[in-house]
């Protein structure tokens, strides 16, 4: 293949690159025509800068919707005072107590509803539900122990009155209501208790007197101190029921 | 009207300012036109699709030179509007793709056959004139001509006509040797023998 010489090139290039007159180029009309229907775009600069500045401004937007949507949280939150005082009051409940408080604390949050149920929000509704559900939830079981006690109770009263058993063996096993009376073989007629105890319920005074129904040797020679405050607590509402003592363990079982 | 005051017009889209900028460049630049196309009317469509790009898009001279002052090679007016007028001349070529793979005029055995009546290079340069080698070129495939107008006529590299065309530097290269064959061809076919 024969190519064209260096000369030939330079021949052409210069032909080529020269001006010609005899050119007739296109008339302005025609172009202005063209320039008529053209629609002239927006002349919109896009440049990183002002995509920076736009960028920030939606933030800064964004972040004051933010604070202004936090500041109106936080003001429409009721005050928890109520809910600390209702709280301190159920720790040291009593029946009583604890029922007094419950309907406080019930009253606290329905007139809390009432006054400001506009402004409370779900959340410390959800709340305060919770707070007085667990409330009650303890009162209950309170409730329910302290009646199992009375049941408890009224049962060894019954059966005391009715059969006075020697509950020897048994009363072994209430060693935290009657150690004394564990350790007594005397009959059920008699009240087996310690001598501590008894002095504290009859004559807490007199330390050696002794209770006509119990025997003096036996509750000399065993009475465990250490369980005084049950002891006493249970003799208070059974002062002379070893029987009764003695079912008790049953049904603690 | 001065170049500066018709560039200020031109930013400001004033019609006297784009018709005088269009009547000192136009003739000039339908000569270019005419070595990118096959025969005058594409040519004229070329011009005038090249003058309505850059007078809609004018601030885009500024804003090049802005960006090349930095480096010190600002363009002319001059030769922006050349610039341009090279790439509506591309982009219309591209446009036209079901001709872009015309072959070539002279296949790959015609050539290695010896013309019976082959002219020397020293008789086209005598005889041939302007409109036979533009005739010439315009004979070529659309591939071949840009490659050799651009390479050739308006001085860009292999480089940059891989990039403006989208091809490979071998292929522009290929391009550039076969368009200078096939030129030739087509001269020794015009002119006429003594």
């Amino acid at each position: 293949m024969k190519n064209t010489s260096e000369r030939l090139d330079i021949f052409l290039r210069n032909t080529l690159q020269a001006h010609d007159p005899s050119a007739s180029p296109a008339d302005w009309s025609e172009v202005e025509v063209l320039l008529k229907n053209e629609r002239r775009p927006i002349a919109v600069k896009i440049n990183r800068k002002i995509i920076l500045l736009c960028a920030g401004a939606i933030a800064l937007a964004l972040a004051g919707f933010g604070i202004v949507k936090w500041a109106q949280h936080y003001s429409s939150l009721p005050s928890e005072t109520e809910m600390p005082a209702a709280d301190t009051a159920s720790a040291i409940l009593t029946a009583t107590d604890s029922q007094e408080v419950i309907s406080g604390s019930e009253t606290a949050s329905v007139a809390a509803a009432d006054t400001s149920e506009a402004e409370i929000d779900s959340v410390t509704l959800a709340r305060t539900e919770r707070k007085a559900d667990s409330l009650i939830a303890d009162f209950k079981k309170k409730q329910a122990e302290e009646e199992k006690l009375k049941a408890e109770n009224k049962r060894q009263d019954k059966i005391a009155q009715k059969e006075p058993k020697p509950a020897e063996k048994k009363n072994s096993k209430i060693s935290s209501l009657a150690p004394a009376i564990s350790d007594s073989d005397n009959a059920p007629d008699n009240i087996l208790l310690p001598e501590d105890t008894v002095r504290k319920i009859r004559q807490p005074e007199t330390k050696n007197d002794s209770l006509p129904a119990a025997d003096s040797s036996k509750a000399a020679s065993s009475s465990p101190k250490s369980k005084k405050g049950k002891k006493t607590k249970t003799d208070s509402f059974t002062p002379a029921l070893p029987g009764a003592d003695a079912s008790k363990p049953d049904s603690l079982k | 009207m001065g170049e500066e005051e018709i560039i200020r017009g031109c930013l400001r889209m004033e019609r006297a300012a784009q018709r005088a900028l269009f009547d000192i460049y136009a003739p000039g630049m339908m000569q270019v036109c005419i070595r990118y196309s096959k025969n005058n009317q594409e040519a004229k469509e070329i011009l005038l699709d090249g003058f309505r790009n850059i007078l809609n898009n004018f601030r885009n001279f500024t804003e090049e030179n802005a960006k090349l002052k930095k480096d010190g090679n600002q363009l002319s007016l001059a030769e922006w509007i050349k610039k341009e007028m090279v790439a509506a001349a591309i982009r219309h070529m591209h446009a036209n793709k079901k001709e872009y793979f015309v072959s070539s005029t002279v296949s790959v055995r015609d050539a290695e056959k010896p013309l019976s009546s082959e002219i020397s290079d020293e008789q086209i340069m005598q005889s041939a004139s302007r409109q036979e080698i533009i005739k010439s070129l315009q004979q070529l495939s659309p591939s071949y001509r840009a490659v050799y107008n651009l390479h050739e006529v308006d001085g860009y590299s292999h480089q940059e006509i891989s990039k403006l065309l989208d091809i490979s530097e071998y292929t522009s290269k290929d391009s550039l040797a076969k368009a200078k064959f096939n030129i030739r061809k087509n001269l020794s076919r015009l002119i006429p023998q003594e």
